[in-house]
């Protein structure tokens, strides 16, 4: 084995010193020149990143995200439920929406799906609605809209050209793949959905007892929710499917910019309002539910709100007497007894007044320390760290300082820090200085 | 040494008189560097001059308590490395025709034979195109690894540096190409060849 081994080193070698004679005659005598006329190259200069930084692995040939038109171009033509969930993805991140003509492009038996697409990438092709014995599906883009059949989804932040309807044809296969991207559409809604909550959810998780909420109301940093008004999310009750939306203002929901979007379960919530009745995933986020046409989301005032004066605000606490988790977080200013009916429910930012305590800053740095010390092994000298902190609980700024300001490792580092959250306050940004200690 | 000091700090200054000197000194063995990672001149070309005007651009931030061959040699590898890992070089390793190898390996007093006969060099030429195309198949970090390794002769602590990783991590990488390499270069033997 040892001796394979070396073989293998020895067959290297030989291959590599026959790579010696590549450069051409005179080559180091120019190279100095070439070099230094380089020096004042714009597009070179910043150090190479380094190597030990953990990357997403993907395939250089993956496409970032992209208008939706491209990224139907390249939908494989496959059942693969993971190709949904991924082109469901792309669909929902991408910002340049389609038309609606190619969203609903027919597609004649027999031709291939990639050729479809790229026939209709360039152009919007009006169609002739052929007669059907159905209702013809009135298609209008928005990935945020998963439209039943026989409905019309309105869009708020799309519109589609006019003339763009266009019928689905009556092919079996064409329906088919109506379908899945209406399966991935929806996959696509309630993973954004599961991450509002728990990103909600982990907002206010400082003070949350740890239980699963089955209903978070909450407003998230985009809305422009007026006091006085309430967001909801909520899910059905338990054991039903779960009715989720998102709830970013200006986002793909299928509600209009700005407008909020209410949609819960038919079970009460335990500050009385009731929201809707039964909407469901396959009813799609704007119905189902009552909705305001005006900026953020109204539901019913609340009556009451149960919280007491001397709480402290932001206190995420049940509403519910018989140990129920509805969870409910109340921004500061409108807690207590004395507070008007209406109240804003917000999770973010916390209103939490004090800016970070050492055990904030601890917990956070320690939270990346394991790629810090990826960074720093073997490198000799103390990772010092001067850091600031946008109330956001994002870091702004981060600098290294000492031994290693300005060596490979400092790039590694400032990365790596970068990832450190703290919990958010109000207030001006606050900046400190960190040293991790070395192991070694 | 002091030479190189002082051409450094003349550097530092702004001084590319004096940086070319240092370009002269290490150009070498950072495109020997660079050749061995990317297979190719044109490529090895590229990244040596990158990483020799990046060097410049933060000599600033050389705080001057590593080498600074070191230092250049990090930046090198790691500008390499990342030109391996955007896809667009290293390639040519793959690519490489037996022709083209044996007459890039025109050297035949590197494998310490004489004057070689036409087969012998076809047979040379034949296993460095086998072992340049099974080497491109590795991935960037262990290709790199590997060639840092066992073809620079770099020991493994020092390859933990400039790659930024574990010493352990370095002899996992190492073990690894090693046994990918064996791998490929069975799979691709030839079943017989002529003598």
């Amino acid at each position: 084995m040892a001796d394979d081994l070396d073989e293998i080193d020895a067959a290297l070698r030989r291959a590599m010193a026959a790579l010696d004679g590549e450069p051409p005659a005179g080559y180091f005598d120019a190279l100095p020149g070439r070099t230094l006329a380089r020096l004042d190259d714009p597009a070179l200069g910043e150090l190479p990143e380094e190597p030990g930084r953990k990357r997403r692995r993907e395939p250089a040939s993956q496409p970032p995200v992209r208008p939706l038109r491209a990224v139907q171009g390249l939908r494989p033509p496959s059942d693969d439920d993971d190709d949904d969930a991924v082109f469901s993805s792309q669909v929902m991140a991408a910002v340049d929406l389609p038309e609606a003509a190619e969203l609903a492009q027919p597609a004649a038996p027999g031709t291939p799906w990639r050729d479809d697409r790229a026939a209709s990438s360039s152009a919007v092709a009006v169609l002739p609605v052929p007669p059907r014995s159905k209702p013809a599906a009135d298609v209008v883009a928005s990935p945020g809209a998963v439209p039943a059949p026989g409905s019309t989804a309105s869009a708020g932040p799309v519109e589609a050209p006019a003339g763009a309807a266009v019928s689905m044809t009556s092919a079996g296969s064409a329906r088919h793949r109506r379908s899945r991207r209406m399966r991935a559409a929806i996959v696509g809604i309630g993973a954004i959905g599961l991450a509002a909550v728990a990103v909600i959810y982990l907002a206010g998780g400082d003070r949350a007892p740890r239980s699963a909420p089955s209903a978070v109301s909450a407003v998230s940093p985009g809305e422009r929710a007026a006091p006085g008004t309430r967001v909801e999310v909520a899910s059905p009750a338990a054991g039903s499917a779960t009715a989720m939306s998102s709830v970013a203002s200006g986002s793909a929901a299928s509600t209009g910019p700005g407008a909020g979007i209410t949609t819960a379960g038919s079970r009460p919530t335990a500050s009385g309002s009731v929201a809707g009745s039964a909407a469901t995933p396959s009813a799609g986020s704007g119905s189902g539910a009552p909705q305001d046409s005006g900026s953020g989301a109204v539901d019913k005032p609340v009556a009451k709100s149960p919280g007491s004066p001397g709480k402290r605000p932001g206190k995420v606490k049940s509403l519910s007497k018989g140990g129920d988790d509805d969870l409910e977080i109340e921004p500061p200013g409108v807690a207590g007894k004395g507070a008007p009916g209406k109240k804003i429910k917000s999770s973010k930012p916390r209103p939490d007044p004090t800016p970070l305590s050492s055990d904030d800053i601890e917990r956070a740095m320690t939270a990346v320390a394991g790629q810090v010390r990826a960074c720093v092994a073997g490198v000799a000298g103390a990772a010092s760290l001067r850091l600031t902190v946008a109330p956001s609980g994002r870091i702004a700024q981060v600098a290294v300082t000492g031994p290693l300001a300005g060596t490979p490792a400092a790039a590694c580092l400032e990365r790596a820090v970068q990832a450190a959250t703290f919990p958010p306050w109000s207030g001006a940004p606050q900046s400190f200085d960190y040293s991790y200690p070395r192991s070694d | 040494m002091a030479d190189e000091d002082d051409d450094l700090d003349c550097a530092r200054r702004g001084d590319r008189d004096a940086f070319g000197r240092l370009v002269r000194r290490h150009q070498r063995r950072v495109y020997a560097a660079a050749l061995h990672l990317l297979g190719n001149h044109s490529d090895a070309d590229d990244v040596t001059q990158e990483a020799f005007v990046r060097a410049y651009r933060a000599l600033a931030s050389f705080d001057g308590r590593a080498d600074f061959f070191t230092w250049l040699y990090r930046i090198a590898v790691n500008t390499a490395l990342n030109a391996l890992r955007s896809g667009k070089r290293g390639a040519a390793l793959h690519q490489r025709s037996g022709a083209e190898a044996a007459h890039v390996g025109g050297r035949p007093e590197a494998l310490g034979h004489g004057a070689p006969s036409p087969a012998q060099r076809a047979e040379h030429a034949g296993e460095v195109a086998r072992v340049l195309a099974a080497v491109a198949e590795l991935s960037p970090a262990l290709r790199v690894t590997l060639v840092l390794a066992t073809v620079e002769e770099l020991p493994h602590k020092q390859i933990a540096e400039i790659l930024q990783i574990p010493e352990g991590t370095v002899a996992w990488r190492v073990n690894e190409a090693r046994r990918l390499l064996k791998l490929r270069l069975a799979m691709t033997e030839p079943t017989s060849v002529a003598r």
